[in-house]
């Protein structure tokens, strides 16, 4: 039996960095985009992650309270391992844009850290602690993921 | 409730295989759609000690 679901059409523009899905719920259809921007280290992509506005304006800030917070976690996590898949030397850089976010994203990774670590290498980055494994006891700014 | 968060990685492997090209989103290409986002990345990532 499924934990829970998955969106089914994602879409990829074709330099593979701008990915786009549609969230279904009691709010109608919102369009979500996952944008992989390059840092200063050309090495580490930040994923960004935000709402397509009806205007064509992009939001990373707003909520759009569809009921499907776990759907969308789970469509992103495919997204990361499609990228990732093909730039395996990448790390891709996660933060979230409020430290509420930042915590579900170690909520969600430390619930399936057996499962993720069988195919990335998760890192917790703190001020801090700086770089390390990740801990799910320890509290992080954000997160550095890469292929194994 | 929290139990909710976990992953079906068939599931994820399954989607992430197919993941199409909508070449209406090339229209980013080479846009920065989050720069608030990426400058603050980029002061996190520099104020620590990455791993190699």
């Amino acid at each position: 039996m499924k934990d829970y679901g998955i969106y089914e059409f994602t879409e990829v523009s074709s330099d593979v960095l701008m990915y786009q899905f549609v969230s279904m719920g009691p709010k109608g259809m919102i369009k979500k985009v996952v944008n992989f921007e390059r840092t200063y280290d050309n090495h580490i992509f930040n994923l960004a992650f935000g709402n397509v506005n009806e205007d064509g304006s992009i939001d990373d800030l707003s909520r759009n309270d569809n009921g499907d917070r776990n759907k969308i976690l789970a469509t992103v996590i495919a997204i990361i391992t499609q990228f990732t898949s093909l730039r395996p030397d990448s790390y891709i850089f996660i933060f979230g844009s409020t430290p509420a976010r930042t915590r579900l994203y170690r909520m969600a990774i430390s619930l399936n850290y057996e499962v993720l670590t069988k195919t990335f290498y998760i890192y917790g980055l703190s001020k801090r602690r700086g770089s390390e494994l990740f801990d799910g006891t320890q509290q992080y700014d954000g997160f550095l993921i890469k292929r194994k | 409730m929290k139990n909710s968060l976990r992953i079906d990685w068939a599931e994820v492997e399954r989607i992430a295989k197919n993941i199409r090209v909508n070449k209406e989103l090339d229209k980013y290409e080479g846009k920065v759609l989050f720069p608030e986002k990426l400058a603050k990345a980029n002061e996190l990532l520099k104020g620590v000690k990455l791993p190699k």
